[in-house]
């Protein structure tokens, strides 16, 4: 458990060490939300739905992608003398799970800024996008481990992980249209809310049973 | 030799059955147009009918015609005058008054004669009416009496409004999906084991069975495109179940992009299968989540027609499960040849390096 703490601490201290990280996703998302503004001006909620969750992905995709490359040959060695499998990759998850939610609650907070934010069940919202970041760490976090593994990050992280968050896309894209419905006129969404909670468990059961086999060389 | 092999055979033979009764066994009779397709309440409505794989003239002794509304009323033809075996003419006195309060509503067409049995094509009429009385409609129309229909017995597959001959492809691109999730299940399972034992045969079958279901995917694509140009008016729609199959083969083409990023086949081996059970697990809320998200064209949802109950006859089952069988055998047989190819290259560069 210690040293659930202590890998969970490294990654923060990592990403504070090396600012240019964190600071240029903020820059990312900035300058996307300012295309967004100068080529819309004004946004409909399915338009403002469908780019909130699109910069979401692609936030979270550069954001993860590093979260195993970072670490260079020797670093894992070491860390696989140190802790369980199991152990590092929870601590990833759990932190890449606080930076998304950070991220997404951000892209929230510029978008209400520049074209305003239909969102009228605030609560909801939240919880949609809580999971969310749940399901895009558990399944980005595996990914970047495979991708890491292979050395070239970049595109294959896009390639392999895209079509994985599409179902995470589009229930999250129905739950938050949902959430920007006239009041009273909303539907009833605990399916969908069912659907993002199987995702996220069988995406972390399965992240959990097969990264021993990712980590071992 | 053959004890080992027969399963080849088998499914070889089952294809030959399938192609030959799929393709060359007919339709039963059918109705595909009728004009004029509208007429107002009061009208003496003569309608031209055409028929398909029928018999007029040979049943022209026992041939009847009827309009039916909603299930509930069954107006006869006066008169019936047959052209040739495709082409008929009936005539019905429409009532002055419709027995519903909606503007304008469609019948069916129902014809039955002793040698084609009984043909339906709904909505083949829109009547309109200007002034509305149901209560009026409700005494004018006739209510049903169920007419004793003729029951043939043929071996013959059912005709479907709009599908027609197109019903075949039930024996080509169902049954393809079918095996293809069978491969890829395949798939799966020599990942695992793979996992577990470490043993590079399982990782050849694995990435052979992949192979194998990608190449049934695009045949499904395919024979699935041809059939939508044909009954929805175009290749690619954006059909729920469409964006479904090209999630699932991208999925499988990064599987095979991420294969190729290894040199150390150890390594490959080993990340591939993890990535490829990972996916797979994920792609199966995609395959509940999906068709609940938006209406599809695709037959089984919406209404339309697909494998339950009534929608497949028995006739069309005699030809659909060996059709499955068939196709995944002849995939297995496939996958067979590509992983002993592999496990053969295998051996040669391993016997070349070790000398």
């Amino acid at each position: 458990m210690k040293a659930f703490w202590v890998l969970l601490k490294k990654e923060w201290v990592l990403e504070w060490r090396r600012g240019y990280a964190f600071g240029g996703i903020l820059l990312y998302l900035f300058s996307t939300v300012f295309i967004i503004y100068a080529t819309f001006r004004t946004v409909d909620i399915l338009t403002w739905t469908a780019l909130f969750w699109i910069i979401a992905v692609f936030v979270s995709v550069s954001a993860i992608g590093k979260s195993f490359v970072q670490e260079g040959e020797g670093r894992y060695l070491y860390l696989y003398t140190l802790a369980d499998p199991q152990i590092v990759l929870a601590a990833k998850l759990l932190y890449n799970f606080a930076l998304l939610f950070g991220l997404n609650l951000l892209i929230w907070g510029i978008f209400s800024f520049a074209v305003g934010s239909p969102v009228q069940l605030k609560g909801q919202f939240l919880l949609v996008l809580l999971l969310g970041s749940f399901a895009l760490s558990a399944i980005l976090t595996f990914i970047s481990a495979i991708a890491a593994k292979a050395g070239k990050s970049g595109t294959l992280m896009a390639v392999l992980s895209f079509p994985l968050l599409i179902p995470v896309l589009l229930t999250g894209l129905r739950i938050t249209q949902n959430t920007a419905a006239i009041q009273g006129m909303s539907l009833d969404t605990s399916g969908d809310f069912l659907i993002m909670f199987a995702i996220i468990l069988l995406s972390m059961g399965m992240g959990f049973i097969l990264f021993p086999q990712v980590w071992k060389d | 030799m053959i004890q080992k092999n027969w399963w080849k055979g088998l499914g070889v033979v089952i294809l030959i059955y399938v192609f030959v009764s799929g393709l060359l066994v007919p339709l039963k009779p059918g109705i595909t147009g009728v004009s004029p397709g509208s007429a107002k309440t009061g009208d003496v409505l003569s309608v031209a009918v055409e028929g398909y794989n029928s018999f007029f003239l040979k049943g022209a002794a026992t041939q009847k015609a009827w309009l039916k509304l909603n299930n509930e009323y069954l107006l006869e033809a006066q008169e019936l005058e047959v052209l040739d075996d495709r082409h008929l003419n009936a005539v019905f006195t429409i009532p002055a008054f419709l027995p519903v309060s909606g503007k304008v509503q469609d019948v069916a067409l129902i014809l039955d004669n002793a040698i084609d049995g009984p043909s339906v094509l709904p909505s083949a009429v829109f009547i309109t009416q200007d002034s509305i009385q149901p209560e009026r409609g409700q005494r004018e129309w006739p209510v049903v009496t169920p007419p004793d229909l003729h029951v043939i017995r043929s071996f013959a597959f059912p005709f479907r409004n709009i599908l027609a001959e197109s019903i075949r492809n039930t024996y080509f691109h169902v049954p393809l999906w079918f095996a293809m999730i069978f491969l890829f299940l395949a798939s799966i399972v020599h990942s695992i084991k793979y996992l577990r034992s470490g043993d590079p045969r399982a990782d050849h079958r694995a990435s052979a069975f992949t192979s194998g279901g990608i190449f049934y995917g695009l045949l499904g694509v395919v024979t699935g495109a041809i059939w939508a140009k044909n009954t929805w008016g175009a290749y690619w729609s954006w059909d729920v179940k469409q964006n479904m199959t090209a999630i699932a083969l991208l999925i499988y083409f990064a599987y095979f992009i991420l294969r190729g990023l290894f040199e150390d086949p150890e390594q490959r081996a080993r990340i591939s299968a993890v990535y490829n059970i990972f996916a797979f697990s994920l792609l199966i809320p995609l395959i509940y989540i999906i068709p609940r998200l938006t209406d599809s064209l695709h037959p089984g949802a919406g209404g339309n027609p697909a494998l339950g109950g009534e929608d497949l006859d028995n006739t069309m089952r005699m030809v659909f499960y060996p059709a499955i069988i068939g196709w995944t055998l002849l995939g297995f047989w496939m996958v067979n040849l590509l992983y002993r190819i592999k496990d053969l290259d295998f051996k040669y560069l391993n016997a070349k390096s070790n000398r």
